[in-house]
């Protein structure tokens, strides 16, 4: 075939290389569990593995408390300016939840357990009381529906260690840490 | 002066202007000999007979098109060395030295192919039948094979493919000319063979009055057409030119159907595809110096959207008398009764069920379901072109258009009648060889009754006058004027003078030309009147809206490379003054339409042709507008107008009809348009880009042609006019006979 016609029948190809209008989901919307957006600061890290958000019913006091959370999400897109969420994975139960972060994995050859947890994983950033912002915020999920707006400031410039929230370590339990207002 | 006498004083005037353009005329006819030329016109490759070619005696009123056997007859020939020019789409145009001094002459034309396939005579540049080559503007046809082809259900979809041209949501944008107003205010004038066409309240364009099936072509002029046209031709001029009537009796017949592929899942609205078909019939025959042509239709269609169905049926009934080569006469008649849902915007988060997205494009708020539009549109026009001689001709037309809608909303509902009246009486005049004049004058007069615009009424007068003139072999120089009188229920008379003048001059390789001319707008009368709530806020009429202007410039050029290839080129370069936009008034509680706007827009268009590729079988073009649109007033881009357009296409005769009996070919076109840099409202909406992919096959037996397309192949998901959705893809399959 000559060039001129190859070139004639190729460049429609070129005309389709763009995604037109999709679905966007509205931050309030979820039909079960809790959800939201994340908006990321920061550069990634090379040595990010994963970043998921993780819900609590209440703040982690020891390292063997961290598998005892109520749910995660998938897996959050990396290099992203902000990203939608629904929790979780598994059915989140009706009830009250009383940390809810976004949780950083870095990269390891060992495998996530108790006693590597508080190594391998970092919070970013975590829902805030909306009457005080300093504060961790609460979320309500009701029976058979859902929460959502449940959206967090995730930073990778500011990652504190999970174990930085246990009660014996600084500062004190159930603050957030500044600069993520 | 009372307004009355100064209407009065202004009619004396132009008919004064008139007789005086007209007083040479009868001398000129008596000094006209009877004598006549026959002729034959035959294809140089076969030697058969060509049908419908253009013939014109060069310098005369006298050009007719061959009949079926591919013969012409003039009467009235003037003494002395004569140049016919021929012209036919397929064939190089040719001119033929012709000394006819005997009292009958006869000659066979004998024409040869040419790949290129570019339409050979354009009427709309000059307000007469004028061979393409020699326009001194530039104008983008569509051919009836264009269309049929691209297997268009309405002109405008045909009309949006065409180079540096675009249709937002109706509404039609040539070289940037038109933002967006829901259609109203019309920057572009419509014209139905020569006649205007805009609505008589809105000004808008219902391109629905026109059946594909009894298109001949499309004419577009890209740029102002004031000087000829007058009022709503700032921005350009589309004339449909409907088909002529063949000596032999004909019936046509097209029957369509289709669908619209599902939206993503989280979009749909309803189970399963929506589909639409639709039905045309025609019928045409001789009866000694009559010719008729009677059609009618229907289209029904459940719509891409929520609340989008339509049911349309028209039709339509075209009457020729031509007793002789001298007189022609037209008597068309068309009426399009609509029903259809309407649309506003797209339903937004919690206006419909949403299932949580921001927007659903595919549905519409709840509260408007069930809300339809009923319209009816009546077009009743009578042309006649009389040749008194070889070198004078008279033109006349009057012209009926109705438009009424009544909406069916829960909230309210308006309704509107609005006529248009319009008549014109033209000479064209050949005084001296080498040059030509057209002149005549035009009366329109519309008038409204609605709830939303209240009762009133506009009157224009015109006259126009253009005088071409070939100042060698090579140059052509057009010079010209109209005078339009206004007044707005028979009070406050303004006048708008816009002259014209433009060159062009054929060099060895390359043809030139080159048009400086002041275009206007008066204002609507909706746009002068508009009463009502549009979202809470009052809509308060402005009755001193004046007139948008602009002076318009183009230069361009033509050139052939080799047999194969065509290339074309403009630059234009228009500033408008006053354009009307609505604005926010009394602290942004009520929107009124007022003259705020100084506006620049400037660009280039390119268009490339190719033919006889890959062993003849292959033709493209592609053509590619830039635009440079700027709002003086607010340092700001024009709304709604895109940078760049971008449309491509392609034919590829897969089978030599000669050799099978029948011609199987496949097509795209390719239509790309960068997002507006603004829109006017919802501005934080997202804005992408038009980027759709048509394809087409044709399955060409001679009387019978079956036509499969699927338009939007990539199914992109885009909007020209925010929250206002385009077609997804779309799959359709027609079949055209003629007997």
């Amino acid at each position: 075939m000559r060039p001129a016609v190859a070139a004639v029948l190729v460049l429609p190809l070129v005309f389709a290389c763009d995604g037109g209008l999709k679905p966007e989901y509205a931050s309030t919307y979820c039909p079960t569990g809790i959800c939201g957006t994340i908006h990321f600061r920061g550069a990634v890290p090379d040595s990010t593995d994963w970043v998921r958000v993780v819900v609590y019913a209440a703040i982690p006091e020891s390292a063997s408390q961290l598998t005892s959370f109520a749910g995660f999400s998938d897996v959050l897109p990396l290099g992203v300016d902000s990203a939608r969420y629904s929790c979780c994975l598994l059915p989140l139960a009706a009830g009250s939840y009383a940390w809810v972060i976004t949780v950083w994995k870095k990269k390891s050859d060992s495998a996530l357990t108790v006693t590597t947890a508080a190594d391998q994983l970092r919070e970013m950033g975590a829902f805030p009381n909306p009457a005080d912002t300093t504060e961790f915020g609460t979320v309500v999920v009701p029976g058979g529906g859902g929460t959502g707006g449940v959206d967090m400031v995730a930073d990778y410039g500011k990652m504190r260690s999970i174990s930085d929230f246990f009660p014996t370590a600084p500062p004190a339990r159930a603050r957030r840490p500044a600069g993520r207002r | 002066m009372s307004p009355g006498a100064a209407r009065r004083r202004a009619r004396l005037g132009l008919l004064v202007g008139l007789a005086a353009a007209l007083a040479p005329c009868g001398a000129a006819l008596a000094q006209a000999p009877a004598r006549t030329l026959s002729g034959l016109v035959l294809s140089g490759a076969d030697s058969t007979a060509v049908a419908g070619a253009f013939v014109e005696i060069d310098g005369t009123t006298l050009r007719r098109r061959t009949d079926a056997d591919g013969r012409f007859v003039f009467l009235h020939v003037p003494p002395g060395a004569l140049l016919l020019r021929v012209a036919r789409i397929g064939f190089l145009p040719a001119a033929v030295p012709v000394a006819a001094d005997s009292a009958a002459a006869s000659v066979t034309v004998v024409l040869v192919s040419a790949p290129i396939e570019v339409a050979p005579v354009v009427v709309t540049a000059s307000r007469e039948t004028h061979l393409a080559e020699n326009a001194p503007t530039s104008v983008a046809v569509a051919t009836s094979e264009d269309i049929e082809h691209r297997a268009t259900v309405g002109v405008d979809q045909a009309i949006a493919l065409m180079p540096g041209v675009q249709i937002l949501d109706g509404q039609i944008n040539i070289r940037g000319s038109s933002g967006y107003a829901k259609g109203l205010g019309s920057r572009v004038l419509l014209l139905i063979d020569g006649v205007p066409a805009n609505q008589g309240d809105r000004g808008g364009i219902n391109w629905d009055l026109l059946p594909v099936t009894e298109v001949e072509r499309v004419e577009v002029l890209k740029g102002t057409g004031s000087a000829l046209y007058g009022s709503a031709a700032l921005g350009g001029v589309v004339n449909v030119i409907t088909r002529d009537i063949p000596d032999a009796p004909q019936y046509s017949l097209r029957l369509f159907s289709g669908a619209y592929a599902e939206p993503p899942p989280l979009w749909q609205w309803r189970a399963g595809r929506s589909l639409f078909s639709g039905a045309d019939l025609g019928m045409s025959r001789k009866l000694g110096p009559l010719r008729l042509l009677v059609s009618g239709g229907a289209v029904d269609d459940q719509g891409y959207r929520e609340n989008n169905s339509d049911h349309r049926a028209h039709a339509l009934a075209k009457l020729v008398f031509e007793p002789g080569p001298s007189l022609r006469a037209e008597l068309y008649a068309a009426a399009v009764h609509e029903n259809v849902g309407n649309v506003v915007f797209w339903c937004e988060q919690g206006q419909c069920a949403d299932r949580g997205l921001t927007y659903q494009p595919f549905r519409v708020d709840s509260t408007t379901l069930g809300d339809r539009l009923l319209s009816d549109k009546y077009q009743v026009q009578a042309t006649a072109h009389q040749i008194l001689g070889p070198v004078l001709a008279l033109n006349g037309r009057v012209s009926w258009f109705r438009t009424s809608f009544q909406d069916r909303f829960r909230a309210d509902s308006n309704g509107s009648t609005a006529d248009r009246f319009g008549a014109e009486l033209g000479a064209e005049w050949h005084p001296s060889p080498g040059r030509t004049v057209n002149a005549g004058t035009e009366e329109t007069y519309s008038t409204v009754v609605s709830d939303l615009f209240g009762d009133h009424s506009q009157t224009e007068v015109a006259f126009f006058a253009e005088s071409e003139t070939e100042l060698a072999d090579s140059v052509r120089l057009s010079l010209g004027a109209r005078l339009d009188a206004i007044a707005v229920d028979a009070v406050g008379w303004t006048a708008v003078g816009s002259p014209r003048l433009a060159v062009t001059w054929q060099l060895p390789a390359v043809r030139l030309r080159a048009s400086v001319g002041r275009g206007f707008r008066a204002p609507t009368l909706a746009e002068r009147f508009t009463s009502t709530a549009e979202q809470g806020i009052q809509v308060i009429p402005n009755p001193s809206l004046g007139n948008e202007t602009s002076w318009a410039g183009e230069v361009g050029a033509t050139t052939r490379l080799g047999e194969r290839f065509e290339l074309d080129g403009a630059l234009f370069w228009n500033e408008y003054q006053n354009l009307i936009e609505p604005g926010l008034v009394s602290g942004g509680t009520q929107i009124q339409f007022a003259n705020v706007t100084r506006a620049r827009i400037r660009g280039v268009d390119l268009t490339a042709r190719a033919a006889a590729l890959a062993g003849g079988r292959l033709s493209g073009e592609l053509a590619y507008t830039f635009l440079d649109a700027r709002d003086l007033t607010l340092d700001l881009p024009l709304a709604f107008r895109p940078q760049h357009l971008v449309t491509l296409s392609a034919d590829w005769q897969l089978t030599r009809p000669a050799a099978r009996g029948a011609a199987l070919s496949a097509g795209f076109d390719a239509h790309v348009a960068s997002a507006p840099q603004r829109v006017e409202i919802y501005e934080s909406d997202r804005r992408v880009s038009e980027r759709t992919l048509d394809l087409r096959a044709t399955w060409d037996l001679g009387a019978l042609a079956v036509i499969a397309k699927v338009a939007n192949v990539f199914d992109y998901i885009y909007t020209l006019v925010p929250r206002t959705l385009e077609p997804p893809r779309t799959y359709s399959l027609s079949l055209t006979a003629t007997w």
